[in-house]
């Protein structure tokens, strides 16, 4: 009869029971559920704070590039940009971090609810009731993990979504960055070329910034390295074009690694290349024409500045020896590096002027001739000769003036030969001399002056023509300069310095006239040209 | 050891960068063909 009783009451418990567990427990069940949902979505999120916020190597993923001091063939010396392959990797660590530990926590949760509920060791009478608890249990777990599941999936979902449209947008930024920079320095006519090895440089190499770091990087332009900066293995960044800063650094010749001018490709280049045969007076033309420059821009408001140590160091030391009258020091037959200075006018842009000379041994054969690459890019030439080298002039020469000059008349080299041999080799270079000018300076100005065959001549080109034509037999070689230069004119050059230091008035219009050629103008349009005429 | 990404920052930036650039560009197309 108990056990009737007990039957009877134990059946009513159970029935009560199992309306309460389905009915608030399932409740209970369904906003635990949810709780674990949102659980799951804190794990996610806590992940992606963990790896994207605080990066430590406990918590993020190895790097995919680790760059390394001696890359390999092709790498670079520095770390890739986040969205060349980090970004990837990234996500896949914070997803399967993030599953981990949801697997995890729903082992731990799916325990607790088995030993809470399905307990062997509790009395089998109460069995029915645990397990009535412990199903109800498992669906709002089981209710959670799917909820949590798609949660975390939408938080994935925007997570790729961010990281896809944000990596699209860097590679969009480093076409377009590209192409600005390039263009920037179209529009101003920047190009650069190496003072030392002559050629035409694509890109500058830059030394890393850090003082502890010596790596040089090449091609440092938005790519794979870097979209705005580049980042050296050192952990140093650089900016990763000339628009974005980097002529601020030490800029080196990708092809010969020697220093190219400081800020480079922030100016277009003037090349001005003197030749001319040995003794001819080139490097005291250069001197002369570097100082009157210096001088002029003083007159009119503009600056020059040496672009380089080198420049400053060279101009230093010749810059007595002209003021001094003495003899220029030989050019040596080795490749010298250009005289580069910038030069800023009151207004306008600032320009590179850069004057080369070679030694006029150079002039001799093709070979020596073709290392002077900068022929084939220079738009503007001086052709120097020394008139005492012409043998049709020394031959017109009375005695008395022979006598006088035979002391400075250093070089037999006719001035034909050099300057056929020179165009000759412009153009198997491949430079065009079709749209270029052409300064004719007769040298010595200052040594031949009052010789009688000189009587009648003139100080403008016209009349230097007709002499070098008429009384000198050069007609061939005019001939052919008209025809393969776009603009040539002649000048009689003294360069010498007078007694208060300025340079002989002989120089500025061809500095005029070379500098109004590359659209640099110092001196007013007006002054200009009146000296010019005059001269 | 430390690395130089910073993840954060740069999906915080090219996020907005994108953005601008989209919104900018509806803007653009709108202008457009109402015109």
């Amino acid at each position: 009869m108990g056990a009737v009783i007990f039957a009877i009451f134990y059946l009513i418990a159970l029935g009560f029971w199992l309306w309460l567990v389905g009915f608030v427990g399932s409740i209970i069940a369904v906003a635990a559920g949810g709780a674990f949902a949102f659980w799951y979505c804190a794990i996610y999120m806590k992940i992606l704070g963990q790896v994207m916020a605080a990066r430590h190597s406990t918590l993020s993923p190895p790097i995919k590039h680790q760059p390394s001091t001696s890359p390999a063939k092709g790498e670079k010396p520095a770390y890739r940009h986040y969205f060349s392959g980090q970004a990837w990797v990234d996500l896949r660590h914070v997803l399967s971090k993030a599953k981990d530990e949801c697997v995890a926590t729903f082992a731990r949760a799916a325990r607790r609810v088995n030993e809470l509920w399905f307990n062997p060791d509790h009395h089998a009478a109460v069995w029915p009731f645990m397990w009535a608890a412990g199903i109800v249990s498992w669906v709002g777990l089981l209710l959670g993990i799917a909820g949590g599941t798609l949660l975390v999936l939408v938080a994935a979902a925007i997570h790729v979504m961010v990281v896809g449209l944000s990596l699209v947008m860097a590679w969009t930024a480093i076409g377009l960055l590209r192409l600005l920079d390039t263009a920037l320095l179209r529009s101003k006519g920047i190009r650069i070329s190496c003072p030392s090895c002559f050629k035409r440089v694509n890109y500058p190499s830059y030394d890393c910034p850090s003082a502890t770091c010596t790596i040089r990087h090449g091609d440092v332009r938005p790519g794979r390295y870097g979209v705005l900066r580049r980042t050296c293995v050192c952990g140093t960044q650089m900016p990763t074009l000339i628009l974005l800063g980097s002529y601020k650094l030490e800029a080196f010749c990708p092809a010969c690694t020697k220093p190219l001018v400081s800020r480079a490709g922030t100016a277009a280049e003037i090349i001005l290349p003197v030749f001319g045969a040995t003794a001819a007076g080139k490097t005291r033309l250069m001197l002369a024409i570097t100082t009157a420059l210096d001088e002029l821009a003083a007159e009119h408001g503009a600056v020059v500045s040496a672009a380089d140590n080198e420049t400053q160091r060279e101009y230093n030391k010749l810059k007595p020896v002209l003021v001094r009258g003495e003899d220029t020091p030989r050019t040596t037959i080795a490749l010298s590096r250009a005289l580069s200075f910038y030069v800023a006018p009151a207004s306008g842009a600032r320009r590179l002027y850069r004057v080369f000379d070679a030694a006029g041994e150079r002039f001799d054969t093709s070979e020596r001739l073709q290392e002077l690459q900068y022929l084939a890019i220079a738009r503007s030439f001086i052709l120097v000769i020394d008139l005492l080298s012409v043998n049709a002039f020394w031959d017109s020469l009375t005695k008395n003036e022979q006598e006088r000059l035979t002391s400075v008349r250093l070089t037999f080299r006719q001035p034909e030969f050099v300057f056929q041999q020179t165009l000759q080799n412009i153009e198997v270079m491949g430079g065009t001399t079709k749209r270029g000018r052409l300064a004719v300076a007769l040298s010595k100005a200052d040594l031949v002056r009052g010789v009688s065959v000189l009587d009648g001549v003139e100080q403008n080109s016209d009349s230097i023509k007709a002499l070098l034509d008429d009384r000198l037999g050069l007609g061939n070689m005019l001939r052919v300069m008209q025809q393969s230069f776009g603009r040539v004119k002649f000048f009689f050059t003294a360069a010498v310095v007078n007694q208060c230091g300025a340079v002989d008035p002989s120089i500025r219009p061809l500095i005029n006239w070379l500098l109004r050629g590359e659209n640099l103008q110092l001196e007013p349009a007006a002054t200009a040209t009146a000296i010019e005429v005059n001269s | 050891m430390n690395h130089p990404y910073r993840p954060l920052r740069l999906l915080v930036f090219w996020s907005t960068i994108t953005l601008f650039t989209l919104v900018t560009a509806a803007a653009a197309i709108r202008l457009f063909f109402h015109q």
